[in-house]
């Protein structure tokens, strides 16, 4: 029986009712109340996270909307510094991991400062599940109250979150939500951690295998979706477009109260993806010992008492020795044979329905080693407008006819080609923005009216932290892997895959504000299969 | 796109692993067989200036000394390409691969040998007016260290690390491709010149202290980008792994939380 468990946010109507909740916004109070430079402040564990501390000007600390008021002095040591801030990780397999010690961090100071206040001993960080039911897509509604029940300004209130529309409404767009909501679950099918096979698309549930990412390229898929989506619109836009809320940005979000509620959430995810026996993390070392052991910075964290806390991934594979657990750790049931049924969709599309029906009936499927191939790529790099923009992927004729060969010799024993659409490089200034990508989308026309076009949904969050050229990504921007083996399936029995190129729109979820100033430096479609 | 092709990546970091290996025999058979003819290795002291100018400058003819140079080069940066290398591997059409780093590689050596052009001219200037003499080494030694520290130099690796937006069809792919080449060997000349000078400078020595800079060189070139400061570069990477193995076998670990 584990001594600490985690729920729902929601409990009680996600008021302060919920006691979860009211000690949690004590406990915050109590850390904003400590300097920048003691390593239990609420800002020394934002800064661990990421940090503006000496940025001048939006976004640094020091320009930040109150509240909270962010303090940029005193700073700790460089030794220090250097030791515990911007130490996320991100675009990478260590992202799962370390952001579970740094919830159990932060929670043992929260607790520490409940049980100073005369608060409950087993206290636990609630969690966000906006894929609840209801209106849980909504966030809790203690964090928009400015005063807590006895009339004192409530910590958890923050000035600098907008909402997916700029309008101080803060919810998630799931499906619930609104109609084609981006935001979705769909990763928990993923049964890779790092990799991809026919239910995980690259790079994997957790993300591809890093050293030490505080700021990288591509993001897991359950980071790309939910994590990140949910960041840039719980953040969201300043009225005005020139600023974005805390959320939306890695070296702001873990200001926010409502940061932890959503790590837990995803750390829940993680949790219940484990649960599943098919599902397995990684068993390499460099992943389970972490970046130390390859001469990289290791994992540490404050605790109280003064305590310095150095872990591994390793031991953060499961909730039990670290004696927690979560109310709701039900998975849904796992789809049977969910690499046929979507085999059999496929080949029915490709017009093979005598092969489709025997792969439904249990005929097993060649997984024959494939490897990734360009296909095409678009020529120029791509600035993205206002209200979006559109680009033309050129392909090669002779690496489409092996696509074009390999889809007409589909067969219930030897899987067809998958296709992944890459956005590489996208550089800006902007976080708070989330696109949605699709392919020949007939110009002029509504997206909305062609969802079978949606190739996918991204969130930039750490894109501007990913563009600078002496950040720790050298300015190479965020990338995403998008499967379109179900668009360009069609694309081929419409015998449109033949005219040489296919053309990508990218559409923001909300209007762009001018300073925005994201490009995407290249547009490429890859071919994964028989050489 | 994600390099998760593990087998491609190896054979990537083998074969330039093989060339630096190779490079590496050429120069120590040269170092032991003395035909390193840049290498001082005669006492000139007697000469005048003029008989020893025209003798130094007729034991390294240009294509001698630039062919060294070349093999100094696989040598010691052929490690540090295997990133770029790797980079336009996966963003390029299959049958373009070779080509395209073919054509980066020419990019890479062209900036080299320019640059190697200015280094071994000061290395014969100082041949010929400081022979035998440890005081230019040891000054270009200072220089090496405080260019080591510098900010400057963390913006060279900086840029060493960045990655260029491949353009893959036609002659825009080539120029792409020399384009990559040329500002990646640009940053990576900035990173590397004052150690190479150093090392070139030096009256003997030069295989050992060629061997220490190409072991600065490919662990600086490991840490991951930062800002630029003035601080120690070079061999953290490596101090890091030692401690970590070290504390690994010792289980010496006496920061746990519970």
């Amino acid at each position: 029986m584990a001594t600490y468990t985690r729920s729902s946010a929601w409990n009680n109507g996600g008021t302060f009712a919920n006691t979860d909740l009211l000690w949690y916004a004590k406990g915050v109070g109590v850390m904003q109340g400590r300097a920048l430079d003691d390593l239990s402040s609420w800002w020394f564990f934002a800064a661990i996270h990421g940090e503006y501390v000496s940025t001048s000007g939006f976004p640094g600390w020091g320009g930040l909307p109150s509240p909270p008021p962010t303090p940029t002095a005193p700073e700790p040591s460089s030794g220090i510094e250097g030791e515990y801030w911007d130490q996320c990780q991100h675009q990478s397999w260590y992202f799962l991991p370390w952001h579970r010690g740094y919830l159990i961090a932060l929670e043992a100071q929260i607790r520490a400062a409940v049980i100073a206040l005369g608060g409950p001993s087993g206290w636990a960080l609630p969690y966000w599940n906006y894929f609840g039911s209801g209106d849980q897509y909504k966030i809790p509604p203690a964090f928009t109250q400015t005063t807590l029940p006895d009339g004192s300004p409530n910590p958890l209130f923050v000035a600098a979150r907008y909402g997916p529309n700029g309008d101080g409404s803060i919810f998630v767009p799931t499906s619930a939500a609104v109609s084609g909501g981006p935001v979705n679950d769909q990763c928990m099918s993923n049964d890779i951690y790092t990799g991809n096979d026919a239910v995980t698309p690259p790079p994997g549930f957790g993300g591809p295998s890093t050293g030490f990412s505080h700021s990288g390229s591509t993001s897991g898929n359950v980071e790309n979706n939910p994590h990140n989506l949910v960041h840039v619109f719980v953040g969201g836009t300043a009225p005005g477009g020139a600023t974005y809320g805390l959320m939306s940005d890695p070296g702001l979000a873990a200001l926010d109260p409502i940061f932890y509620l959503h790590h837990a959430n995803i750390d829940r995810m993680w949790a219940v993806w484990n649960s599943n026996p098919a599902n397995a993390n990684p068993a390499d070392p460099t992943w389970l010992n972490g970046p130390a052991s390859t001469g990289e910075r290791e994992f540490v964290m404050p605790m109280p008492q003064g305590v310095e806390w150095v872990y591994t991934p390793a031991e953060m594979t499961s909730l039990s020795p670290l004696n927690y657990t979560y109310d709701d750790l039900v998975a849904p049931a796992p789809p049977t044979n969910l690499t046929g049924t979507i085999l059999a969709a496929r080949l029915k599309t490709l017009g093979s329905s005598t092969a489709a029906i025997r792969v439904k009936e249990g005929v097993s499927v060649s997984n024959a080693s494939a490897r990734m191939e360009l296909v095409g790529a678009s020529e120029q790099p791509l600035r993205i407008e206002r209200l979006g923009a559109a680009t033309s992927v050129r392909l090669d004729p002779v690496v489409v006819s092996k696509v074009s060969e390999s889809l007409n010799t589909a067969a219930e024993t030897l899987a067809p080609d998958r296709i992944f659409l890459n956005l590489e490089n996208i550089r800006g200034a902007h976080d708070a923005v989330a696109l949605n990508v699709y392919v020949n989308l007939p110009e002029g026309s509504d997206p909305s009216d062609h969802p079978e076009l949606l190739a996918g949904s991204v969130g930039l969050f750490g894109m501007r932290r990913a563009s600078l050229a002496d950040g720790q990504h050298a300015g190479t921007g965020l990338s995403f892997t998008l499967e379109i083996t179900r668009i360009v399936d069609k694309l081929h029995a419409d015998q449109q895959l033949k005219t040489g190129s296919i053309r990508v729109t990218i559409v923001p979820y909300r209007e762009l504000p001018g300073q925005a100033q994201v490009t995407i430096g290249r547009v490429s479609m890859y071919r994964q299969g028989r050489q | 796109m994600i390099d998760d092709d593990r087998c491609g990546a190896a054979r990537t970091r083998n074969t330039v692993l093989i060339i630096t290996a190779v490079a590496w025999g050429i120069l120590a058979f040269e170092s032991h067989s003395g035909l390193m003819t840049h290498c001082m290795t005669v006492n000139f002291g007697t000469l005048s200036v003029a008989v020893f100018t025209r003798h130094l400058f007729t034991m390294n003819s240009s294509p001698t000394l630039l062919t060294e140079w070349f093999v100094m080069l696989g040598a010691m940066m052929s490690p540090a390409l295997i990133q770029p290398v790797r980079h336009l591997q996966v963003h390029s059409f299959t049958r373009r691969r070779a080509r395209s780093i073919a054509v980066f590689v020419i990019g890479y050596i062209v900036i080299w040998m320019a640059v190697g052009s200015s280094l071994l001219g000061s290395q014969l200037l100082v041949e010929v007016t400081a022979p035998q003499s440890w005081l230019p080494a040891m000054a270009a030694l200072v220089a090496a260290v405080a260019w080591q520290c510098a900010p400057i130099k963390q913006i060279c690796l900086n840029r060493c690390h960045a990655h260029f937006d491949v353009p893959v069809f036609g002659l825009a792919a080539d120029w792409g491709a020399l384009r990559f080449g040329m500002i990646h060997g640009l940053w990576c000349a900035g990173s590397c010149w004052a150690v190479m000078l150093a090392c070139m400078l030096l009256p003997r020595c030069h295989l050992f202290a060629m061997a220490l800079a190409t072991t600065i060189i490919g662990f600086e070139r490991l840490e991951r980008p930062q800002p630029p400061s003035w601080r120690l570069r070079g061999l953290g990477k490596l101090f890091r792994l030692v401690r970590t193995r070290a504390r690994s076998l010792w289980i010496c670990r006496g920061r746990q939380w519970s």
